[in-house]
């Protein structure tokens, strides 16, 4: 199989130049761009500044490279394969993100605690690991809302790698639809819940909101401001009236503008957790 | 106290960010969880599409990570200033547009802090040098 190959530009200028040079390369279509000099950790210690900038193709990069002309040393290069998306698991450790609920790469043998419930999880490149604020908050305001109670139906909406799906169904949640517009994240999910057991009671689809067209008491979304409130509508209908809506992705100085859209549509704030800059606003739908 | 293991500088399109080159391969190198980055910076950065966003991320030895925002590029809010799509390839002959000085202020004082420096003249300097060297020509 042909490896993926993804062109950059690499650079070497005055840090002077800098500045130019980044508005010229962004201009050019660069879609990211690394800097390089003394004190990074890949380091250029020639008093120079390394720059390496991504093109969506060849193409384009040798266009850039071409309209960059003379001025600075330019190379066109390539970065090869995609060994380096998986290299973070190497570090990754088993992660508490309930009182109850211990994420543990399935790689790693772990020997719990006492009344510990053991998640094994296989990310694959999907966010969803348990080690972000967001997931290890909206996990809890699960646990929290299923000890003692019996849901049927819990929508996970933007699942991810479906942890939080899977805290659900640790905590004798009947059922979890979930979506992704991320088709790798889906593929990853259906995998992680094949291999817990899950796989019957985990509904996994590819798709925005409208992939979900489902109703339930209990609805959770990890994702972001910038779609939580122009969505609040689409995300509010997918509750029940008198059920609860947990979200996620929230900075803290988000929350005024979060808990305005959502009470506009008839909701009342009734918890916000925060852990570090991140906040986790609980509804309830009148 | 954790141990700092390193920095790394990205340039990533405000709220749009992607795994992909060069933030995933500098990033996997680091240990840095990838997805996890790509979240909070894309959180972080939602008000500020359509521009590039410099960010430092300090890598500590558990690869638990902290970053800082930083101004977009002179270049781009000078760019966007003058609504021009690039700089001129001979900008002592081609003007690719014209700002007021109160404009080269305004850029100069938002770019106060990045500039490493509290002396705005110095900074107005740095901006309008900026300027020149992109083809726009400075009023006033």
């Amino acid at each position: 199989m042909t490896e993926p190959r993804y062109p950059v530009l690499v650079l070497e200028a005055p840090r002077d130049d800098v500045d130019l040079l980044i508005g010229k390369l962004t201009l050019l279509g660069a879609e990211g761009i690394e800097e390089r000099d003394a004190s990074t950790l890949v380091k250029n210690t020639s008093g120079l500044v390394t720059l390496i900038a991504s093109f969506d193709d060849d193409a384009s990069a040798a266009a850039a490279l071409e309209a960059l002309g003379d001025a600075h040393k330019v190379t066109l290069d390539a970065v090869v394969g995609d060994s380096w998306r998986d290299g973070w698991k190497a570090h990754w450790k088993p992660t508490r993100i309930t009182p109850t609920v211990v994420v543990v790469p399935n790689w790693l043998s772990y020997d719990p605690e006492p009344g510990d419930r053991v998640l094994r999880l296989d990310p694959g490149r999907a966010f969803g690991t348990g080690q972000h604020p967001s997931t290890a908050l909206a996990s809890r305001a699960i646990e929290r809302r299923l000890t003692g109670a019996a849901h049927g139906l819990l929508l996970d909406l933007g699942c991810g790698s479906g942890i939080l799906g899977f805290v659900a169904l640790m905590h004798g949640c009947g059922r979890v639809v979930g979506n992704d517009i991320d088709e790798d994240s889906i593929i990853n999910a259906r995998e992680n819940a094949e291999a817990l057991g899950f796989a019957s009671q985990f509904d996994l689809r590819i798709g925005g909101f409208e992939a979900v067209p489902e109703t339930s008491a209990l609805v959770v979304a990890n994702i972001e401001a910038k779609v939580l409130v122009p969505f609040a509508a689409t995300v509010g209908a997918r509750v029940e009236a008198g059920g609860a809506l947990i979200l996620s992705g929230i900075l803290v100085e988000q929350r005024a503008e979060v808990v305005a859209a959502y009470e506009a549509l008839g909701f009342s704030l009734e918890r916000a957790e925060v852990e570090g800059e991140w906040i986790c606003p609980e509804f309830r739908k009148a | 106290m954790k141990k700092v293991t390193g920095q790394v500088k990205l340039q990533c399109p405000g709220g749009e960010a992607k795994p992909g080159p060069p933030i995933g391969p500098v990033l996997g190198q680091a240990g840095v969880n990838i997805p996890m980055f790509i979240k909070e910076f894309n959180a972080k950065t939602a008000d500020k599409k359509g521009y590039v966003i410099p960010v430092v991320i300090t890598v500590y030895s558990d690869k638990s990570f902290t970053m800082v925002l930083k101004t977009p590029p002179a270049s781009i809010l000078l760019m966007k200033a003058v609504g021009a799509d690039k700089g001129s390839a001979r900008p002592n002959k081609e003007k690719i547009g014209k700002l007021p000085m109160a404009k080269v202020v305004e850029i100069a004082k938002q770019k106060l802090e990045d500039l490493n420096t509290d002396d705005l003249d110095s900074a107005i300097r740095s901006i309008s040098g900026t300027a020149r060297s992109m083809g726009i020509e400075i009023e006033g």
